[in-house]
């Protein structure tokens, strides 16, 4: 379990958003972080993969706070996909797979017969094996962000944080995507948090919701948020309505 | 090893065994290290600031050194050192690189922008090539000569023990890399990636710097500030194998670095004449067509 204790993030004394109390995510769950833009969704992400913009508060790994662990037990604990690419565009996908075995492998990184199974097994999973030889850089962003989040699972750790994962997609490959990761959590008993703006998506799919607002930080499960109608107050517009988590666009003429 | 050298022949003169021994076979040695050293440090600034541009020279370090060379040569009179041995421009280049990359990486804290990183690289190096000229200005024919000859590369002026000791600082360059090829691998996934799983990038920084400052600036001590193989081989190396793992590029660039220097020295001694050229004069001759070629064939140059 991760908990996040009184937690604020933010940029340097700016406190972006926050939360008295306890923010807990148990395992097996696929959460939606969701809020506008600016709104803190990927600096929460990155307070609880890196500690990083992490300005007031704790984050507990197992009940053990994460500045317990060291890097190599945390990075088991927690994998992340980024939206930054500062990735060598001349990696293979496999390669890239390969890499994100570090935790497991010895001091010059030798794979053992198991790492090749999972790597396989994703390239399998995530429609990747026709790909495994091509470089990152001659990859389309949607074919990118697939070996991105196979890279996270083959890392296999309990809590899979991800920053807008289905970015560049196609909404058929979207809707894809998001249904093989919920199932992929509560079939390994994993937890993927991600950020998104596919609120609708976010609505049909995920167990829980964490919504940002005016720098507060609401956790409750999906039923809950879609009954409270937080969705009209966070992206208030006249051209849109929420109904039951369903975006309806009103515009007239 | 006479036999090696062709030399197991007693009519074989003194004189031809001394050119072989003292000077040819030494001249080949430092050749093949130098290649092999800079193209390490090349490749190493590269995956390290993930910029296909970075290589020793790109970073101001050979500035650096050539700045505590220029220092200790015609500085030396106004503090009131007599004579500069060798082993005075050895701790002056090599303090003098050290000192550069300090800076580079203390920039590199603070400027996240690879390319801000570079700019001021480049500034270093105009700094450096400032103050070199202000000392030029005032100091003797006699210094300027001597660092003029530096600057411009030499494989020559070497015996065996100046071999000794950059082949020693060779040998701890490759057990700190060994220690490092598995986070040195991590980090072509960027550095947040490569911190999520688990590797220690503070830790690696400090090493690929020290490894860079050891290589680069032992070799510009010795042999002057040579061009281009720190920048070129790493990324011939990726376009012939081609793969960023450092496991097969480190051997690689190792191998080739070796070989391309050593082919420029040969070219550099104008075989059949009488003349030498400066060894700058030709990495760079072969270098830059080289590099501008890549471009044209519009193969991407990648970190």
């Amino acid at each position: 379990m991760i908990r996040l204790e009184n937690i604020q993030v933010g940029y340097g004394h700016c406190v972006v958003a926050g939360f008295d109390g306890d923010l807990a995510f148990a395992k097996a769950k696929f959460i939606s972080i969701i809020g506008t833009n600016g709104s803190g969704k990927s600096t929460l992400l990155r307070a609880m993969a890196s500690g990083q913009h992490l300005i007031d508060g704790n984050v507990f790994i197992n009940d053990k706070n994460r500045n317990g662990y060291t890097a190599v037990e945390r990075s088991k604990y927690i994998s992340v996909v980024l939206t930054e690419r500062s990735f060598s565009l001349f990696l293979s996908v496999r390669e890239l797979l390969e890499l994100s075995r570090a935790p497991y492998t010895n001091y010059i990184g030798k794979l053992a017969v198991q790492d090749h199974d999972i790597i396989n097994e994703a390239l399998e999973n995530f429609d990747l094996k026709q790909l495994e030889n091509r470089k990152a850089g001659t990859l389309s962003d949607g074919q990118l962000q697939r070996v991105l989040i196979a890279r996270a699972i083959v890392q296999d750790a309990e809590y899979i944080l991800m920053d807008e994962p289905t970015s560049h997609l196609d909404i058929n490959h979207k809707a894809d995507l998001l249904l093989q990761l919920r199932d992929y959590c509560h079939e390994h008993n994993k937890t993927i948090i991600y950020a998104t703006h596919e609120i609708q998506l976010a609505m049909s799919l995920c167990d829980e919701v964490v919504s940002i607002h005016k720098g507060s930080i609401v956790h409750e499960t999906k039923n809950d948020f879609i009954t409270s109608n937080k969705l009209q107050e966070i992206f208030p517009s006249k051209h849109v309505a929420f109904e039951n988590g369903i975006i309806q666009f009103k515009f007239k003429g | 090893m006479d036999a090696l050298l062709g030399l197991e022949n007693p009519q074989t003169g003194k004189t031809v065994r001394y050119i072989i021994t003292q000077l040819r076979l030494p001249r080949a040695v430092m050749a093949v290290l130098t290649g092999a050293g800079l193209a390490i440090a090349g490749l190493l600034m590269q995956t390290l600031f993930r910029n296909p541009l970075a290589g020793p020279f790109v970073l101001g370090i050979s500035s650096g050194a050539g700045l505590g060379v220029a220092l200790i040569i015609m500085g030396a009179t106004a503090l009131g050192i007599g004579s500069i041995s060798g082993l005075g421009i050895i701790t002056a280049s090599v303090v003098g690189s050290l000192a550069v990359l300090l800076l580079i990486i203390l920039m590199s804290l603070r400027i996240k922008d690879t390319m801000g990183l570079l700019i001021v690289g480049l500034m270093v190096g105009s700094l450096s090539s400032a103050v070199v000229g202000i000392l030029s200005y005032f100091s003797s024919s006699e210094q300027l000569k001597r660092y003029v000859f530096w600057s411009m590369g030499s494989l020559g002026a070497i015996n065996w023990t100046d071999l000794a000791i950059i082949s020693s600082m060779f040998l701890i360059s490759i057990l700190l890399l060994i220690w490092i090829i598995k986070p040195l691998n991590a980090l072509l996934l960027g550095e947040n990636y490569a911190l999520s799983l688990g590797i220690n990038i503070k830790k690696t920084r400090w090493i690929i710097i020290l490894i860079t400052s050891i290589l680069a600036g032992s070799i510009t001590a010795y042999a002057g500030p040579i061009a281009f193989i720190g920048l070129a081989v790493p990324h011939l190396s990726r376009l012939i194998l081609p793969t960023v793992n450092h496991k097969v590029l480190i051997p690689t660039v190792i191998l080739l670095g070796a070989t391309l220097l050593l082919f420029c020295d040969l070219v550099s001694q104008l075989p059949f004449s009488n003349y030498s050229l400066p060894i700058n004069a030709v990495t760079s001759l072969l270098g830059a067509p080289l590099i501008i070629w890549l471009i044209m064939r519009k193969r991407n140059l990648h970190f």
